[in-house]
C-alpha cells in the first residue's frame, strides 16, 4: 500500500482512512466507467465498426481507466501531503541518503527498460543502447532523488 | 475543544515528539488538537497515557464533567 500510493510519511489511522476514501472513490468511478463504457460498446453496430475502433476503445480505457485514476490518486495523495516525509534534524542526512538510494533504484529500473527496448532495435552490444540507457539512469536517478529530497521536511 | 494541546504543552513535548511516541504523523496530532479529526479510542488511550492523564480530562467537555 505504501509503495502503490507513494506514501513517504507515517501510515497511521488517519492516513489509512484518507487513502481508503481516495481508493473507494477511484473504485466507484472505475466500476461505473467499466459498466457504462463496455455496455455502450456492446450495443454499437459491430459490423459497421472499423478495426481501429477496437484499438481506440482499448486506448480510451487505458487513458481514462489507468492514467485518469493514477492522476486522481496521486493528486489526492499530494493534496493530503502524504507523499511528504517529516524527519527530525538529526535524521535528515539519513533521509536524504535514502532518497538518493530510491532514486538509484528508479534510475536503474528505467535504464534497464530503455536498454531492452533500444537493444531490440539496435542490437544488444550497441553503443546507442548502452549510452541511451546510461543517460536515462542518470536523468531518472537525479530527478527522482531531487523530488524525494524536496518532499522531506525538517522538524525541530 | 479537547485539551490535548494544553496537556502536551504542559508536558513540554512538541507535536512531532508526541506523534513519534504514539506512532502517528505530526499532522494527525495537529488535526486532533484543532478538532478536525476524531481519533480512534485506541489512539485516545495512547495519548492519555503519554500525557499522563485520562480520557475524560483530555476529551470530555469541561461543562459535562462539572
Amino acid at each position: 500500500m505504501r509503495y502503490f500510493f507513494s506514501i513517504r510519511g507515517v501510515l497511521d489511522e488517519r492516513n489509512r482512512r484518507e487513502i481508503n476514501r481516495i481508493a473507494t472513490n477511484a473504485f466507484m468511478f472505475l466500476w461505473l466507467y467499466t459498466a457504462i463504457a463496455n455496455i455502450a460498446f456492446i450495443f454499437l453496430p459491430q459490423t459497421k465498426l472499423p478495426k481501429s475502433a477496437f484499438i481506440g476503445f482499448a486506448f480510451l480505457n487505458l487513458v481514462i481507466g489507468w492514467y485518469g485514476v493514477s492522476v486522481y490518486v496521486s493528486h489526492g495523495i499530494s493534496k493530503l501531503k502524504l507523499n511528504y516525509q517529516e524527519v527530525s534534524v538529526d535524521d535528515y542526512p539519513r533521509a536524504v541518503r535514502k532518497a538518493w538510494q530510491h532514486g538509484a533504484w528508479v534510475g536503474v529500473v528505467s535504464g534497464i527498460v530503455v536498454y531492452v527496448m533500444v537493444a531490440n532495435i539496435s542490437g544488444f552490444i550497441s553503443w546507442t543502447a548502452i549510452g541511451l540507457s546510461l543517460l536515462i539512469v542518470l536523468i531518472n536517478w537525479t530527478m527522482d532523488a531531487q523530488r524525494e529530497i524536496g518532499h522531506i521536511v525538517k522538524v525541530k | 475543544m479537547n485539551r490535548v494541546r494544553e496537556y502536551r504543552k504542559h508536558a513540554g513535548v512538541s507535536q512531532f515528539a508526541l506523534a513519534e511516541k504514539v506512532g502517528v504523523a505530526r499532522q494527525t496530532i495537529n488535526l486532533i488538537e484543532n478538532d478536525k479529526y476524531n481519533p480512534s479510542l485506541k489512539l485516545c488511550i495512547r495519548l492519555a497515557e503519554e500525557l499522563g492523564t485520562d480520557l475524560n480530562t483530555l476529551f470530555w467537555k469541561v461543562d459535562d464533567i462539572n
